[in-house]
């Protein structure tokens, strides 16, 4: 593979986010702002704070772990602190109601990771003939892999967390009635 | 120790309010009112204010707590 590829990989790249931020920016009237109010901004702070120790901690780890596991996870070692504080900072903010903006439709969100965790997977997939590891060092693929077991994760959490709000939702109403 | 809002859910049911109302009100997520009722979230001067004037109470009515 050589430079053509890895341009017009980045070229592909480029394009693909410039089409999300403009989709983004459509889907809110007021040029792509997030709604969120105090609370969930509040949130979102900790969440991050609590990410950063994550990834910072994480980060740490090829100090104390086997140089043979090292060496064989090659590249994709610095890719774990990323997905650890992304993984933190997603959790907390979905069991603190503040991962959605107000009034987001989470049945779209639920598809949009579905399809974000399919397509990571079968980019994982793709990679399945040349196998994923080369020369005793783990494939770059994996990290498709990872995003996909990362999407579903997400998806897991944010169903449960759909159904506890529905119930307790509904707690709250019978209580309104009442 | 967190004190539970209880005259926040009287006057929003004094309204005939459910939580997703107010909240859809004052542009808030109906987690935020549900915090607030709870004791869990202190909300700043804004949103007891937008809360107040939504519900027609004063501050002292909703947010001042007895001894």
């Amino acid at each position: 593979m050589g430079p053509v590829y890895y341009i017009s990989m980045f070229l592909v790249v480029l394009i693909i986010c410039f089409l999300c931020v403009t989709l983004a920016r459509k889907c809110h009237s007021d040029g792509g702002k997030a709604k969120y109010d105090e609370r969930q901004i509040l949130a979102r702070g900790k969440g991050y704070k609590y990410a950063f120790y994550a990834a910072v901690f994480v980060s740490f780890l090829p100090i104390v772990i086997p140089d043979n596991i090292v060496h064989f996870l090659g590249s994709i070692i610095y890719f774990v602190p990323l997905f650890v504080g992304i993984m933190v900072y997603i959790s907390y903010c979905i069991w603190n109601d503040a991962y959605l903006e107000i009034n987001l439709n989470i049945k779209s969100w639920i598809i949009y990771m579905v399809l974000i965790g399919l397509f990571n997977i079968c980019l994982f997939l793709l990679h399945i003939k040349t196998g994923y590891v080369e020369n005793g060092v783990i494939n770059i693929s994996v990290v498709n892999l990872m995003m996909g077991i990362l999407c579903f994760i997400v998806l897991v959490e944010l169903i449960f967390k759909y159904a506890f709000d529905k119930r307790r939702e509904a707690d709250d109403d019978e209580e309104f009635e009442a | 120790m967190t004190m539970k809002n209880l005259k926040l859910k009287a006057a929003r049911a004094g309204k005939d309010m459910s939580q997703a109302d107010l909240a859809s009100a004052v542009g808030v997520s109906r987690q935020t009112i549900n915090s607030i009722e709870k004791g869990d979230y202190n909300p700043t001067i804004k949103l007891c204010l937008s809360i107040c004037k939504t519900l027609g109470k004063t501050l002292d009515e909703i947010f001042w707590e007895d001894e």
